[in-house]
């Protein structure tokens, strides 16, 4: 039987009580709009999604779907839908500002209608104050109106849940109002600050305004043509290295501003004094060593003195003046190293966290297992994709792919014994594999690190002692080339079932081995070189690091130019099997190349403190390695075959960065707390340990600050404190992860649910049909006898 | 009507920031584009400038795009895709990053709806197949994905996806919010 064409979800259920069962009683189509599965739903008008909606948004849609059946009454006519929005924009008046900002913009109406209930919502300054009218007066203008809501409901197609419509009439009226009112002088748009204080709260003004003046454009606009190109060539995969560099950027950015204003101006007022060293040949740029020695970039440059900024007879003189005369204004270089580099430090995780957190839940948390032929058919098209030949081999792909998928779905694919087989025999031994190589390759190091050391010492020359300075680093990053490489190749033999997966492990493989090295070498420089006297230890550790970051940076270059001449390079996860794909041209690997962001990001980070400049540096290379990976990917590669799930993939990259992070800052603490520094130089010679700077601070500091030193002393250095902020923060982790927890176990019982209403409206329906068949049988019998 | 707007009251700004995922400059950046479009006033269009279709479509973001028509058509008052400035914000703001992921699903849906009717059918889906792949698979092979696509997303057995249907799904994706976004 012909089902007809049911009402639409959100339709009232009154609507069908007073219309009646139109025809046949027993009709099960009827009964099926009966049916309170259907009904209940949209009576509340709510999904599964709701569950996870903050309370304000839940009211406001089971407002709008109470409105649908109190205000039918008003509306007679073909528009079985009509509602008064009055109720929406009531409840939009109680929220506060930006509430109402962020419920105003998640209205899948038309901008017009949004902007009329925005100004009726915010009480309108200029001509919204148009009186609302009589709204339920059966007058030839609400007559077009309801025509203009169905045509308007029909062109938006009736599946809207939420219908928060305005009467067109209203709109009418004050749109064009609006539209037609220009002041005579028409302000410029650089009068930001003042704003009618009215609608929007402080905190949306303010975040609008930052994002406009401030930080967030740097981020938002830089480069933000070329990334639409390569966007629109390559697909949101290959953007998403991109963007990661550039979110990369501003790490590096924020570091160098505070070192900058903390560190640098304050100490090149008052430089400390050394001997000028020889001039300067370019093999020192690489190995950081001689004349850059005791410049800005590392440690041993800044001085332990309190700089005392007191202005005098109108010129700026800085001396070393005793306060006599009022303002004493010291600026103490240790205090300002260790809270800059700290500040730095922990700014830095924060961000991480809070990125990695909010990533981690929008595509980790809320998302369950897909229906693949689903999701490929609507999700996996990149909107992003703008120039002609990326959507040819886009829809080639996508229609491979969908064939393969048909094809397996067909026969059966891997059995279940291949895998099992697999798992016990294959994988472990690619495991093992690894291990010993990266055993192998660490052990490698170390020994050619002992013997170029030795060699450094036993030769004469100062260039070859010099560029023996560089044998490390080149070691280093020429495992760092070639190991992924191995590690991609292995990934492939083991037989992983979905590409994403070989190269999830890939990345693992090649993170913990980086680590592995960076650790190692860190605890090796730390043990011998701080017990050297009469060095600075810190200096050399900073030149160490520097040196890796600039051989990582050349030999990146050369990677990418490499791949410029060997055509046919295949590297990372890419599957043959698809035919007419450019057999000259590779793909841009993403996971290697997001790998080596993190790796040079890491060493900067551990570096900060022993080479406050460093992040200079990286700056460079990081805009200069824009520009080269775009113009490698402009003539090299195409769209990668797999579709690359680009926003779990970014979740993945964040926190990737994290862990290295927040072990470079425990590093970087551990020193702080725990480790000598040198005698020499640096800001802090003569103490036991950096920490002790504060100590030397409190105990000499004016009585003006005898508040925060009493903080400073029972309050954060007190145990009990650290205790009960871990406790707090261990707290709130648990309780956050049960409330996933609960609405994990929610949906699921709900998915149960859907299920079980699916099938009781068979099983009824069949009944129906039975039920039928024997009455009209009974009927007809009737008739007859 | 011979009058641009080129430059917005502070009213309008504010209006247009919150009912929109844009900032200040992004509105004035988008305007312009717009104004490059030469819109003109269309008779019986409330006095609006509008673009006209071909002329939207035309646009480098998405002049290559398979669903372009139906996108302008979801996002014009007139639904047939002669956009005024209001459409043409109101269209990049929902494909902008900012947008959650329900507005864009509630957006999504409409535009794989090709007749409109509030559902996605079997005719809906051949015809967004048959964009996606152009012509490379064959009609067996489309109609066997589609009978894939239903027996996996709908959930009431009608032969149709719903918009609930159409949530669901989506609900499991984690990727839709990267590809169902314009950059501009």
């Amino acid at each position: 039987m012909e089902r007809p064409e049911e009402p639409h979800n959100s339709g009232p259920p009154t609507l069908q009580h007073r219309n009646g069962p139109s025809e046949n009683p027993a009709d099960p189509a009827e009964i099926l709009q009966h049916l309170p599965s259907r009904t209940v739903g949209q009576r509340d008008g709510f999904g599964l999604m709701d569950l996870t909606m903050p309370r304000w948004r839940q009211k406001l849609r089971s407002l709008r779907s109470m409105d649908s059946i109190s205000n039918e009454e008003d509306l007679k006519g073909s528009n079985p839908y009509g509602c008064h929005d009055l109720n929406v924009i009531q409840t939009m008046f109680r929220l506060s500002g930006f509430k109402r900002a962020r419920s105003l913009r998640a209205l899948p109406v038309s901008l017009r209608t949004r902007r009329w209930c925005w100004l009726q919502a915010s009480g309108g300054q200029t001509q919204a104050t148009v009186a609302p009218g009589q709204p339920s007066h059966q007058t030839a203008a609400v007559h077009t109106h309801h025509k203009s809501i169905s045509r308007l409901l029909e062109l938006n197609n009736v599946a809207l849940p939420v219908i928060a419509h305005l009467p067109r009439t209203r709109g009418r009226d004050i749109i064009p109002l609006v539209v037609k009112d220009r002041p005579s002088s028409p302000r410029s748009v650089g009068d930001e600050l003042e704003y009618p204080a009215v609608t929007t709260s402080i905190f949306g003004k303010v975040r609008s305004q930052a994002s406009d003046c401030l930080g967030l454009p740097f981020s938002l606009s830089l480069w933000h043509n070329t990334l639409k190109e390569i966007g629109g060539s390559f697909g949101s995969g290959v953007l998403s290295y991109f963007l990661h560099l550039r979110w990369l950027l501003l790490f590096n950015a924020l570091a160098l501003c505070l070192n900058i204003i903390f560190l640098l101006i304050p100490q090149l007022l008052h430089p400390p004094e050394h001997e000028r060293v020889k001039p300067f040949p370019i093999l020192e740029l690489f190995t950081g060593t001689g004349y850059f020695s005791n410049t800005p970039l590392f440690y041993g440059f800044y001085t332990n003195t309190t700089i005392n900024l007191v202005l005098r007879n109108s010129h700026n003189e800085f001396g070393n003046v005793s306060s006599n005369d009022g303002v004493d204004a010291g600026y103490s270089m240790q205090l300002a190293y260790l809270f800059t580099i700290s500040a730095y430090l922990f700014i830095s995780s924060i961000i991480l966290l809070v990125c990695m957190a909010r990533s981690f839940s929008d595509n980790y948390v809320k998302v369950g297992t897909a229906g693949t032929f689903s999701l490929k058919v609507f999700t996996r098209w990149d909107f992003n994709l703008m120039s002609r030949p990326a959507v040819l081999l886009e829809q080639r792909n996508i229609a491979t792919s969908l064939k393969e998928m048909l094809s397996e779905s067909r026969t059966k694919e891997h059995s279940p014994w291949v895998d099992f087989v697999n798992k016990l025999t294959v994988q472990p031994a690619i495991w093992l594999i690894y291990l010993g190589t990266a055993l192998g390759c660490c052990s490698a190091i170390f020994f050619l690190y002992e013997k170029s050391e030795k060699l450094e010492s036993q030769d004469d020359k100062a260039w070859k002692s010099e560029a023996g300075l560089l044998v490390l680093p080149t070691i280093i990053s020429f495992f760092n080339m070639v190991l992924p490489l191995l590690y991609s190749r292995l990934a492939g033999l083991e037989g992983y079932r979905s590409p994403v997966n070989r190269v999830y492990v890939t990345l693992v493989r090649n993170i913990i081995l980086k680590m592995f090295i960076i650790a190692g070498l860190f605890y090796h420089w730390l043990q011998k070189l701080s017990v050297e006297p009469n060095q600075c230890w810190e200096t050399t550790m900073g030149q160490q690091l520097y040196r890796l970051v600039v051989m990582d940076f050349l030999f990146l270059i050369f990677d990418t130019v490499l791949i410029e001449y060997i055509f046919g390079l295949v590297t990372g996860g890419c599957q043959q099997s698809y035919a007419q794909r450019d057999s000259q041209k590779s793909e841009f690997d993403i996971a290697r190349n997001v790998l080596d962001l993190i790796y040079g990001q890491t060493l900067v980070w551990l570096g900060a403190f022993f080479s406050p400049l460093l992040p200079a540096v990286q700056l460079i290379k990081l805009l200069l390695l824009f520009y080269i990976k775009k113009e490698s990917l402009f003539r090299n590669c195409q769209q990668p075959a797999i579709p690359w799930m680009a926003r779990k993939m970014s979740t993945v990259f964040v926190s990737l960065q994290f862990f290295p992070a927040f072990f470079g800052a425990v590093a970087v603490v551990f020193i702080l707390w725990r480790q000598q520094p040198s005698k020499s130089c640096g800001p802090f010679r003569g103490l036991q340990v950096p920490s002790d700077a504060i100590d030397v601070w409190t105990t000499t500091a004016s009585p003006k600050f005898s508040a925060v030193i009493w903080i400073l002393n029972n309050i954060i250095e007190n145990p009990i404190f650290l205790l009960v902020c871990a406790g707090l923060i261990i707290i709130g982790i648990y309780a956050n992860w049960q409330i996933v927890h609960g609405y994990r176990q929610i949906m699921a019982l709900l998915q149960n649910r859907i299920e079980e209403e699916r099938m009781d409206k068979n099983f009824l329906l069949e009944r129906l049909k039975m039920a039928q068949g024997t009455g009209t049988r009974a009927g007809n019998q009737h008739k007859i006898g | 009507m011979g009058n641009k707007k080129s430059t917005f009251t502070e009213e309008q700004l504010n209006a247009y920031q919150d009912c929109t995922y844009f900032t200040r400059k992004q509105i004035l950046r988008l305007h312009s584009r717009f104004q490059d479009l030469s819109p003109v006033a269309v008779p019986g269009n409330d006095s609006e400038l509008t673009v006209l279709s071909q002329v939207v479509r035309s646009m480098p973001e998405l002049k290559e795009n398979p669903f372009r028509q139906r996108i302008v058509e979801v996002f014009s008052t007139d639904g047939q895709g002669n956009m005024s400035f209001n459409n043409f914000l109101d269209m990049f703001s929902v494909f902008s990053e900012a947008a959650p992921r329900e507005l864009k699903m509630q957006y999504a849906f409409k535009i794989y709806d090709f007749d409109g009717d509030g559902t996605i059918g079997r005719e809906d889906l051949e015809k967004t197949l048959r964009r996606l792949t152009r012509e490379e698979l064959t009609s067996q092979e489309i109609m066997l994905v589609v009978n894939k696509v239903l027996e996996e997303a709908d959930l009431d057995d009608d032969g149709k996806l719903s918009v609930t249907d159409f949530e669901q799904m989506i609900l499991r994706a984690p990727d839709f919010l990267s590809t169902f976004h314009i950059r501009i």
